[in-house]
């Protein structure tokens, strides 16, 4: 199966360039991916796209009804519903960040040896958000455009200042009873200092639970290193207890699970199944193939726990094949950064990841605030600057919101960000869907303007896409059915906070 | 119709040499072609006269970064003119995105700060103002408001 | 002792201070200098830190190359 040379198959003097709406192409198995400027894609036969570059399909074709239904037709585009379909797609360009991360400590009672974080010991109490930081943040955050709000605890271990978050969360709720934004709470803890009494009073507010799960007991315990106990054990009763928890409150199972995140290191590479599988046996649904990130203790392990973009490709291609199998057999799983791409690519719904948006997320998206005050453009920019670098620090909370979202580093940010400034992504089949994170650029490449065609985060979500796209390609209906179901979006209203209510 | 030559290919130097007429391609083209290759190669673009006159060619060096043989040279080459035409063709399609990413810019830092309305309209003051006021003298003659009286001038 | 490197870059095709960015990037590993040379900026690399086991020429040369793309198509027509 060789594809046509593009340079043979067109030639330049025959296109007529007023029959297409701007479109890129990419060969997937034997035919070709098009998309267009607004997020439309099919496949194409070679045939096929040399008639649409040369214009000559035929209103009676069925080609052109196919095409025209997906926009790529210029002739056939009706605007308004396209102006308003665009601006519904990208609604976040028209509110400010959605995402606040509290880093309520650096504390952290374990020794990961890839943190994300850059942690301190349990005695450092002195890294701990007070109060005051805490509702100046929560201040800061009450005054974004955004119509939804979300509080993300993190740290360190958040729940080591558990007096902190207790705090944010009955002031940010005091505050929405006169705001009445989409107010919700989510806790990124690894469960260890968690009782039936802080459970009581999570269940009670509503905060949704997440954790890290590195896969196998052995591979978890190896590297999420924990002295008092059973790192794994203990992470994953209280994960069956949180979801027994929620089956006693009437909560839908298939949508209300704690959610666990496995960070894949060198040594997960080889046992993609059992991780798989240990997700699948503890009831999880979605599972989240994270590749190890250039930043924290994870730059200073690279050498040890590392490994290269085309092993992690590897690695996911088996577990999602994996994933699609045990779905066969009648298994609800699917992984999360497929069921992001598939969500853009053939529900037409933008599902707002922050990293693979464009304009990125970094400040207009989300902000990251330090226990000691600074704010950061995103974790990720925190992640950074504990790492004694403040390129992404872009304020205090001594700044007011105007000043911190019209700061000229916001302004870089967010210029870095935009996929149609990069000479690759303008003309890449899969611009529509894709993103990228200045932060992640700066780390890799020394530059917030990454270099897409060297950099491994387009090379990862390029290979992710084009094995998605070949699945597509070949899919039966059966396939098809399942990919759709892995895009349904389902919020999770629970979750949010009741309007006035204290 | 591949449009460029693959010119040379030195195994020494692990070096192929493409050329392209200038007048075929913009200069655009090419970039974002031989910006498609820097992955794999160290690429050196030049251009030179052709003789009497004729026109000029842009010159092609790929060196690679990993040791090539004439296939890998010869398929960097094809990869190359694909690029080549495919971004000739999106080129022709579109006109320039550089306002649409203003456009994306801009209302992106607009809808964050939060200050789509100038603050006098967000004041409360002028809340039970009668149809028939005219605080701003809208309903005042041109001829009036900008009288020579040496006093008012706008 | 260490023999200095030049490389050639054609006027029409690279833009002058693309080709000192990426000098900038380069520059705590050799030491750069640049001058016009009839239709080229001939840059000639100095110094070249010994730690460094890369290509340094070939870097620079794709460096100046995106650097001149993206700044060419940043500039408004």
């Amino acid at each position: 199966m060789t594809q046509p040379r593009l340079d043979e198959l067109i030639s330049l003097r025959k296109v007529d360039a007023t029959f297409a709406l701007p479109f890129n192409q990419r060969p997937i198995n034997d035919d070709f991916l098009i998309s267009n400027d607004l997020g439309d894609m099919t496949f194409v036969t070679p045939t096929e796209l040399q008639k649409l570059a040369y214009g000559q399909i035929e209103k009676t074709e069925p080609l052109y009804t196919r095409l025209a239904e997906k926009n790529f037709i210029a002739g056939e585009v009706d605007v308004a519903a396209q102006a308003t379909r665009w601006r519904t797609k990208n609604a976040f360009l028209f509110y400010g960040p959605t995402l606040h991360a509290f880093v309520l400590t650096g504390r952290c009672n374990f020794g990961c040896q890839y943190c994300h974080s850059s942690i301190v010991g349990m005695h450092r109490t002195d890294t701990d958000m007070s109060i005051e930081v805490a509702e100046r943040a929560v201040d800061m955050a009450f005054q974004t455009t955004s119509p939804g709000i979300t509080i993300e605890f993190q740290g360190g271990e958040p729940m080591a200042n558990w007096e902190v978050l207790q705090h944010v969360v009955e002031y940010a709720r005091q505050k929405n009873a006169l705001v009445g934004k989409a107010l919700t709470f989510s806790l990124v803890s690894n469960l260890t200092l968690m009782t039936e009494e802080k459970l009581d009073y999570l269940l009670e507010r509503k905060v949704q639970i997440c954790t890290s799960l590195d896969g196998p007991k052995d591979l978890h315990n190896k590297y999420r290193i924990y002295r008092d106990a059973d790192g794994f054990d203990l992470t994953t009763k209280w994960m069956k207890r949180i979801n027994e928890r929620y089956v006693e409150m009437g909560l839908d199972t298939n949508l209300y699970r704690v959610e666990a995140l496995p960070t894949v290191t060198r040594a997960l590479l080889e046992r993609p199944k059992d991780l798989v599988d240990t997700f699948v046996d503890l009831g999880c649904r979605a599972i989240f193939l994270r590749k190890l990130d250039p930043f924290g203790f994870a730059a200073r392990t690279a050498k040890t726990l590392g490994y290269s973009m085309e092993q992690y490709i590897d690695f996911y291609v088996e577990a999602v094949d994996y994933i699609i199998e045990l779905n066969k057999q009648g298994v609800q799983v699917m992984e999360r950064n497929a069921a992001i791409m598939l969500s853009k690519m053939i529900a037409d719904y933008e599902p707002n990841y922050l990293d693979l948006r464009s304009p990125g997320g970094a400040v207009i998206g989300q902000i990251g605030y330090h226990p000691d005050g600074r704010i950061y453009s995103s974790d990720e920019g925190r992640m950074v600057g504990a790492m004694g670098d403040e390129a992404f620090c872009i304020g205090t909370l001594d700044n007011t919101y105007h000043e911190i979202m019209t700061a000229a580093s916001t302004r870089a940010l967010v210029i870095a960000g935009t996929n149609l400034g990069q000479p690759d992504c303008v003309s890449c089949v899969y611009r529509p869907y894709c993103g990228q994170q200045p932060e992640y650029n700066y780390k890799t490449q020394g530059t917030i303007r990454g270099r897409m065609r060297d950099s491994t985060w387009c090379r990862k979500h390029k290979y992710i896409f084009d094995y998605l796209a070949k699945r597509l390609h070949s899919a039966d209906a059966d396939e098809m059915a399942m990919f759709e179901r892995w895009t349904t979006n389902r919020p999770q209203e629970h979750f949010l906070q009741e309007s006035g209510e204290i | 119709m591949a449009q460029h030559t693959l010119e040379r290919f030195d195994a020494d130097s692990n070096t192929a040499v493409l050329s392209l007429d200038a007048g075929i391609y913009p200069l655009d083209a090419v970039y974002g072609a031989a910006y498609a290759l820097i992955d794999r190669a160290y690429v050196l673009l030049d251009k030179e006269a052709r003789a009497e006159g004729k026109g000029s060619r842009f010159l092609i060096q790929l060196r690679g970064k990993i040791k090539l043989d004439q296939a890998a040279a010869q398929a960097l080459s094809g990869e190359f003119g694909n690029e080549l035409l495919s971004q000739a063709l999106r080129r022709k399609v579109v006109k320039q995105n550089g306002g649409l990413i203003e456009e994306i810019v801009t209302q992106a830092i607009a809808g964050a700060t939060g200050a789509s309305l100038p603050q006098d309209f967000l004041d409360d003051d002028d809340d039970d103002l009668d149809f028939l006021d005219d605080p701003l003298g809208i309903a005042v003659p041109w001829e009036e408001k900008f009288k020579k009286d040496g006093k008012k001038n706008a | 002792m260490a023999t200095d490197l030049t490389i050639s870059l054609h006027r029409a095709m690279y833009m002058a201070q693309a080709i000192r960015d990426a000098m900038g990037v380069f520059d705590d590993f050799a030491t750069f200098s640049m001058e016009k040379k009839g239709d080229h900026y001939e840059v000639t690399i100095r110094d070249v830190d010994p730690e460094v086991d890369g290509d340094i020429v070939g870097e620079f040369s794709n460096f100046a190359l995106a650097h001149t793309i993206e700044r060419k198509r940043r500039t408004p027509k």
